[in-house]
C-alpha cells in the first residue's frame, strides 16, 4: 500500500469513528479525556469543550496534545499535534456544524458536553506532527512485521 | 413533512437538535437563537410547532413569553417549551401564556423527546 492508500485508508477509519482520547499535560502533571470530534482531509482534529473545563485550561497554556483512536479488531490511531483556539465566531460556527455530523454515527449518542451546562464554549484545532496506525485486524498471536505503521503527513 | 422551529441560544444544543430531529424523523427543522431571528423565521417558514426554551437573552429585555405572544398573533398553533427551568412556577407561567406541552432538559433524553414530539404531532 502507497502512502496516499494508507493515509486514504487511516481518513476513512478516523471518519467512521467519532469518540477521541486525548492526554494533556501542565507542570509535568498529564491529564486524560474523552470527546467529539471531527478530522478534516488533512488531519487536522477538532474538538469542543467549556472554557472553563480541565483540559482548555491546560492546553491554553501547554498547547502539546497526544490522541488516540480505536476500534476493536480493526485499528488505533495514535497522534501527537498542537491545539491552537479557533476565535473566530463564523469558524467555530461551521466546526460545531460538523461536530454535529459526528455526533449523529452514534445512534442514541448525546453529547456529554451539553449536559454539564454553560454556553462558553472553546473549539480548538489540534494539527498532527507526528501520526501512526497500528493494524488491529490480524489475529495472530505474534508477527514478524511491525503492526505500527508511521504515516508520513508531510 | 412537518417544519419544526426551535429556539435555543446554546449553539452546539441546537445544531445537535437540528441534525436529531432531521436524521430519525425526517422533519425540516429550523433552528433560532433570539427573538428577532425567531420571530421573522417563523413569518417565513409557518412551522407545525414552535420549540423554545425559556431562557432568552434579549438585549431589549423581552422574555419568551413575549415571544410567544407575538407569534400567536401570528398564527402559531402549537408551542413547546424545552428548558433548563424545571420549577412548577416557570411551568405554571407557561401554562397560563398558552405553552401546550413542558419538557424539561434535566428530565428527559431525547429519545423520549422524540417520542412525545411523534404523539403531539400525531394529535
Amino acid at each position: 500500500m502507497d502512502l496516499a492508500e494508507q493515509k486514504q485508508e487511516v481518513l476513512g477509519f478516523l471518519r467512521s469513528q467519532f469518540i477521541m482520547s486525548i492526554a494533556v499535560a501542565e507542570d509535568n502533571k498529564p491529564s486524560s479525556s474523552i470527546l467529539l470530534y471531527y478530522v478534516d482531509d488533512e488531519f487536522n482534529f477538532f474538538f469542543a469543550t467549556h472554557r472553563n473545563s480541565f483540559k482548555a485550561q491546560k492546553l491554553l497554556k501547554n498547547p502539546q496534545i497526544s490522541i488516540s483512536v480505536w476500534e476493536h479488531k480493526n485499528m488505533m490511531v495514535q497522534v501527537d499535534g498542537i491545539a491552537s483556539e479557533i476565535v473566530n465566531e463564523q469558524d467555530k460556527l461551521a466546526i460545531i456544524d460538523k461536530l454535529a455530523e459526528s455526533a449523529m454515527k452514534g445512534q442514541d449518542f448525546w453529547p456529554p458536553l451539553l449536559r454539564i451546562g454553560g454556553q462558553d464554549y472553546i473549539v480548538f484545532k489540534i494539527k498532527p506532527n507526528w501520526l501512526r496506525k497500528l493494524d488491529l485486524k490480524r489475529d495472530t498471536m505474534t508477527q514478524e512485521e511491525s503492526p505500527f505503521t508511521d504515516i508520513n503527513l508531510g | 413533512m412537518a417544519v419544526i422551529l426551535f429556539n435555543d441560544s446554546d449553539p452546539v444544543f441546537n445544531r445537535v437538535v437540528k441534525l436529531k430531529f432531521q436524521r430519525e424523523l425526517n422533519w425540516e427543522v429550523k433552528v433560532t437563537s433570539s427573538y428577532d431571528e425567531a420571530y421573522n423565521v417563523f413569518l417565513n417558514s409557518k412551522p407545525d410547532l414552535f420549540m423554545t426554551e425559556i431562557v432568552l437573552n434579549d438585549p431589549q429585555g423581552r422574555t419568551v413569553f413575549d415571544l410567544i405572544k407575538a407569534l400567536k398573533d401570528k398564527g402559531l398553533k402549537q408551542t413547546i417549551v424545552l428548558s433548563t427551568l424545571g420549577q412548577d412556577s416557570d411551568k405554571k407561567s407557561a401554562k397560563e401564556l398558552g405553552v401546550d406541552h413542558y419538557f424539561v432538559k434535566s428530565e428527559i433524553s431525547l429519545l423520549q423527546l422524540l417520542e412525545e414530539l411523534k404523539k403531539i404531532l400525531a394529535n
